[in-house]
């Protein structure tokens, strides 16, 4: 996801999954809630596996911001400089969820705002 | 509380140690980069890289570790010279079986034995998968008690 941001910030060209992606759903989790959540974890002394995902999110929502941003272009590539998503078998296609309230009710920071920090801060 | 962070001084990590920087703990960065120790004055560094470590030793014992950059199973061998009561591995959402539906939970099935090693002879040192390993050679050392494991999700930031 970095280098996506990256290569943004360089030539203001967005490389994104091919379009019939783009209606997927798909999850995005700003490291910032990672580490609140990573805390809370810690400071209740719980445990065992903790799913931190988000929250559902389609990869339109993505772009779209991106072009909010100024995007002049998006490169559709399912090859190497893209291998997220190069298989329909990947868990990366699937959405997860938790079966701890305390990361369902979590108050996670909207993918805009994490979009548009993480831009600025380039 | 005294908190070691291996790996804190970029992204997941370095974001976990300015949480709990700022809610009271003693937080120590291990790391490999003597600069990153100029840019983070607020906090004890160790300066030691966990693939080539030789006769590092730290003797005391930190209530909490938490490891952020294990990305394959030999990576956790430098566990042996540090002492904690309890670890949290920030893991992958790639855990998890690609069979699993939408909307699974952490009781979801992990990729099993059989195919970690498909993974592992097909996809060489692919993070994900490279992943349940590290998780796996914890379980075998009945480390389950002390153990919290992070499935995370494409995270975004810096």
């Amino acid at each position: 996801m970095t280098r996506i941001v990256d290569k943004f910030v360089r030539n203001n060209v967005l490389y994104a999954p091919l379009s019939d992606f783009n209606s997927l759903i798909t999850q995005f989790i700003d490291v910032r809630d990672l580490a609140q959540l990573a805390l809370r974890i810690i400071e209740s002394d719980k445990t065992g596996a903790f799913n931190l995902v988000g929250k559902n999110s389609k990869w339109n929502d993505f772009i779209s911001i991106f072009a909010s941003l100024g995007a002049s272009d998006v490169v559709n590539s399912a090859d190497e400089s893209f291998p997220l998503f190069d298989s329909t078998k990947s868990t990366g296609l699937r959405t997860l969820r938790s079966r701890h309230d305390f990361i369902n009710n979590h108050e996670y920071i909207s993918l805009e705002k994490t979009l548009i920090d993480w831009f600025r801060s380039r | 509380m005294n908190i070691l962070i291996i790996g804190g001084t970029r992204f997941i990590g370095r974001h976990i140690a300015l949480h709990l920087f700022a809610s009271g703990p003693t937080v120590t960065l291990m790391h490999r980069s003597e600069s990153m120790a100029l840019e983070l004055p607020q906090f004890e560094h160790l300066i030691v890289d966990r693939r080539n470590f030789e006769n590092f030793k730290i003797l005391r014992t930190f209530d909490l570790a938490i490891d952020t950059c294990a990305y394959v199973p030999s990576d956790l061998a430098i566990l042996n010279s540090i002492s904690f009561h309890r670890y949290l591995f920030i893991s992958s959402v790639a855990v998890y079986r690609s069979s699993i539906p939408d909307n699974s939970s952490e009781t979801a099935p992990r990729i099993s034995k059989k195919m970690r090693s498909v993974c592992v002879m097909n996809m060489g040192f692919k993070r994900g998968k490279q992943k349940i390993l590290c998780c796996t050679k914890f379980l075998i050392r009945s480390f389950c008690d002390l153990l919290s494991f992070l499935a995370q999700r494409k995270t975004l930031g810096d």
